[in-house]
């Protein structure tokens, strides 16, 4: 009984997140803004606040070039423009590159961090002590934004309510290979529809760490990035949520990344993510419980944007269950598999199928984007799906043996042509400063 | 193990074979290709002082909260608060107030004289900013965006239309999608107060000219044309005349209520002068009847109406009162001069003075036929004696309870068809009725008229010519009295 009771509550958390998918989807495809939800368009380039752009670079010679090029042509006022690059220890001429650009333009500073460590989280927290911005934004030095982009990301600061915001991210290197096409779609389905419908349905958008930023004295409150998180983007929002600010999506202010390439690249990045979330779920999954301050819809968003990492595993213990139940009905056909394994056994299968909406998702914001061709690449998803059973799997296995321990932040390296390296490792095509591959 | 097991296998390749098509020979567009810049270009930046930048930098190491409040409120004069207010209904903040932090309301804000937000103002419903009113940020709502005189804004953005006042200044950009409206001085001044717009985009900006009396003015109105039509007149800048109304064709309200107005105006002359202080010694109960319905100001068609008199017979009676002297040729009431045989006001008060005004129907008495019924009941209403007339119509009871020996005759009225009961009853609820109504005697009101603007009693005696002045139909038949051809049925 009591088993058959959990076997249930976990087939309701699948429908949840099924349901999750499918509202998003018909959000983006049909919805329409709510009434309170605010457009910020009309006031676009009219507040211009003092901004800290803060770009953590380490060992980013091949791409920090294209993005100060780019800072230097953005439209935001100069006057109220800060760019702050901080080099994290870089053993390349990333320092000397920004360097550079600093002696040229008077708004471009560089921090050089030799000491300290806790990769990406310290290196801002180090940046925001020597800026003095209202809205501190954050641009990976892979980034290409618009040259608008300060204008569109700023404007929602002027509610007091907005704590934070999130602009898109566009691949910029999709063709390279299957797994930047993966990543496309990924980024597709995740900005276009999910970040979209969060925020039209008054829900919580997430801040990505990067191409987004914050209120300076709402960041202050949270006391600044945790350097122990591995998802600090996700701890972030989450805290700001918690203090009572917004967060808000801006869908036309854009910037191009440089998505992964290869498989190794890709489950470095998704492990360090699917346990960032894992250790966010655990930092603050009773806060969110608890708060008095939010409704009960957006504890349920909150509780499975927390526990989306979670969800791989339960498919993964699914198929165990699965195969487990068919090699058994050969080795002893005495057993019976009417009873609860074959409950077992459809939910779940139905979990594997309900976990098809995010196709849905991706085929939808493809659509949106008028991508249509990118659907032929959508059953290319499967790949990276069962891939993420395993890779969250893992995770949730290291986290749980690695409890209270420090977790190792692995950098992703960019040649600035999308050539990541082999393996990841940064060490393929060599690229000059302007993404151009030597010879 | 069974080899159909790899079946499926083989069958999951399948859906892979578009992606391997597109892997293979590529038909993709490529990456997305976002536009350079999707802001509109704007025009020089307007450098700010070192005093504001100061105070943007000391505003932010102050840490503020946020108010909020769910419905709406009113802010009282001269309140100070440091926080941000965030309000789900209508804000109305008073008269020199002063916010340190930005306001957001979902409903209309309406910020007083003089008063001072150091935020921003956005809203969802309609803005209006107070006289010599500064916003040191963004307004910014959907709905219409009011500035009144000396008000100061950073910039506007609306969906709909901006109003400025004169003296109203915005410092960075005023964005509309509809129009905006800029209210002059006064026509007395001569020039026309600029605006200050340092920024302004390709919007389209009306100016309202002054009033001119001999030139179009534009019209006000959102969405019809500055063209010749002439709908307002703006006199001043705090206020502007309504606009006034086209002609129309007349309607039969109108003139009904035209009608009426002219009967107000003529009651109101003929009641200050009643019948009361006018002689009617030699007029018939026609001319007296008529007379009275003129002195409250009917008309002719009225007056044919309630005596059920022929129009040229009116007209022959309102002659004969015109020619007597009571009515001037306008059928205004007039005092008739004093005729021979009759007393004079002087000679009048030498006799003893009458209890009540003598009536007419003697000299009616005498152009008329009456029946000999009808004639006594005639003669002693004109003498008002009432008591007698009570003797004697109890001595006559053929005469004047016919209704009476009908019903104790016969077992039913032919009249209603009912029974001598219910009759009975009928006849006792409505002389209890009409006694409360006129203290009178139900049994003598069914000669007198029920009309209640009926002051003379002489002027409502009931007669067999006056059938329905003031009397009801059941009234009528209750009393027995034979039924007229055009009303039955």
């Amino acid at each position: 009984m009591i088993f058959s009771i959990i076997i249930s509550a976990l087939c309701l958390v699948m429908v949840a997140y099924m349901t999750r998918h499918l509202i998003f989807t018909y959000s983006a495809l049909f919805g329409r803004p709510r009434q309170f939800v605010r457009s910020f368009k009309r006031i676009v380039g009219v507040y211009t606040p003092k901004v800290t752009v803060l770009i953590p670079a380490h060992n980013e010679e091949y791409v920090i070039g294209n993005l100060l090029d780019r800072m230097t042509g953005l439209t935001y006022p100069k006057y109220r423009l800060e760019v702050v690059v901080i080099d994290d220890r870089s053993t390349d001429r990333t320092g000397e590159i920004a360097n550079s650009y600093a002696a040229r333009y008077s708004y471009i500073r560089v921090i050089h961090r030799a000491n300290g460590g806790g990769g990406k989280p310290a290196a801002l927290n180090e940046g925001v002590k020597s800026s003095n911005g209202d809205v501190i934004l954050t641009f990976d030095a892979d980034y290409y934004p618009q040259l608008d982009i300060i204008e569109k990301l700023v404007a929602p600061f002027a509610d007091p309510e907005v704590g934070a915001v999130q602009g898109r991210v566009t691949v910029m290197n999709e063709e390279d290979s299957l797994v930047s096409k993966i990543v496309t779609l990924e980024r597709i389905g995740g900005y276009r529809v999910d970040q979209q419908a969060r925020d039209e349905l008054i829900l919580v958008p997430q801040y990505g760490g990067t191409v987004g930023g914050f209120r300076r004295d709402a960041l202050e409150k949270v006391g600044g990035w945790d350097a122990s998180m591995l998802a600090e983007d996700t701890d972030l929002t989450i805290q700001l949520v918690l203090k009572g600010f917004q967060v808000r999506y801006v869908n036309d202010a854009e910037a191009y990344e440089e998505a992964v390439t290869t498989w190794k690249a890709y489950w470095n990045q998704r492990y360090r993510w699917a346990k960032g979330h894992m250790q966010c779920a655990k930092k603050h999954l009773r806060n969110v419980l608890g708060a008095k301050h939010l409704s009960g819809y957006e504890k349920a968003e909150l509780t499975l944007l927390l526990c989306v990492y979670f969800m791989p595993i339960l498919v993964l213990s699914g198929w165990c269950v699965g195969v487990a139940a068919y090699l058994a009905k050969e080795t002893v056909p005495s057993i019976n598999l009417t009873g609860p394994y074959f409950f077992i056994l459809s939910a779940f299968t139905y979990s594997t199928v309900g976990n098809f909406a995010p196709f849905f998702e991706v085929g939808a914001a493809a659509y949106l984007d008028n991508r249509k061709r990118l659907l032929w690449i959508l059953p290319a998803l499967t790949l990276s799906f069962v891939l993420m059973v395993l890779c969250c799997s893992k995770a949730f296995v290291d986290l749980a043996l690695k409890n209270g321990k420090e977790h190792k932040w692995n950098h992703t390296l960019h040649n600035g042509n999308g050539h990541n390296g082999k393996n990841g490792r940064g060490n393929g095509n060599r690229a000059n400063t302007n993404g151009r591959l030597l010879p | 193990m069974n080899a159909l097991v790899l079946l499926p296998l083989a069958l999951v390749i399948v859906p892979f074979l578009p992606t391997l098509a597109e892997m293979l020979r590529r038909k993709d567009k490529g990456p997305r290709t976002f536009p350079e810049q999707t802001m509109h270009k704007e025009g020089l930046s307007v450098q700010d002082a070192w005093l504001e930048r100061a105070r943007i930098e000391a505003r932010t190491k102050e840490s503020v909260e946020v108010i909020r409040v769910i419905g709406n409120i009113s802010i009282p004069e001269g309140t100070e608060m440091t926080n941000h207010l965030v309000v789900q209904g209508d804000l109305r903040l008073g008269k020199k107030c002063h916010l340190y932090g930005s306001i957001k309301a979902f409903g209309n804000v309406e910020v007083g004289e003089y008063s001072v937000v150091e935020g921003h103002v956005l809203s969802e419903g309609k803005i209006h900013i107070g006289r010599d009113s500064i916003i040191k940020g963004v307004v910014d709502s959907p709905q219409d965006i009011t500035l009144e005189q000396n008000a100061t804004v950073e910039a506007v953005s609306t969906e709909k239309t901006v109003k400025l006042r004169p003296g109203a200044r915005i410092n960075k950009r005023i964005l509309s999608r509809a129009s905006i409206v800029a209210f002059p001085e006064e026509a007395k001044v001569s020039g026309i107060e600029a605006m200050r717009i340092d920024e302004h985009p390709a919007v389209k900006v009306e100016e309202v000219s002054p009033a001119q009396p001999d030139k179009q003015k534009p019209s006000l109105v959102r969405g019809e044309p500055l063209g010749p039509k002439t709908v307002p007149t703006i006199t001043g800048p705090e206020s502007f005349r309504p606009v006034k109304p086209q002609e129309r064709p007349e309607r039969i309200t109108d003139q009904i209520f035209r009608y009426l107005e002219e009967r107000i105006r003529r009651f109101d002359e003929t009641t200050r002068r009643g019948l009361e202080d006018v002689r009617l010694e030699g007029l018939s109960s026609n001319e007296v009847k008529v007379l009275r319905l003129a002195y409250m100001g009917s008309s002719l068609e009225e007056i044919c109406l309630r005596l059920l008199l022929d129009p040229p017979k009116v007209q022959e009676i309102l002659k004969s009162l015109i020619r007597k002297g009571y009515l001037d040729k306008d059928l205004r009431p007039r005092r008739p001069a004093p005729r021979k045989g009759y007393p004079t006001e002087a000679s009048e008060e030498k006799q003893e003075p009458r209890t009540e005004q003598p009536s007419p129907a003697e000299a009616d008495v005498k152009e008329k036929k009456l029946e000999p019924q009808d004639e006594l009941i005639e003669r002693l209403i004109a003498s008002k004696m009432r008591e007698e007339l009570k003797r004697k119509l109890e001595q006559r009871p053929k005469a004047t309870s016919r209704y009476d020996d009908r019903i104790s005759t016969k077992e039913t009225t032919r009249t209603f068809g009912v029974g001598r009961e219910e009759t009975k009853r009928i006849l006792e609820e409505w002389k209890k009725t009409s006694s409360l109504l006129w203290k009178t005697d139900g049994r003598n009101e069914h000669r007198t008229s029920g009309n209640p603007d009926s002051a003379n009693g002489a002027a409502q005696t009931r007669t067999p010519s006056m059938k329905g002045n003031g009397a009801t139909r059941s009234e009528e038949n209750v009393k027995g009295r034979p039924r007229r051809k055009d009303q039955s049925g």
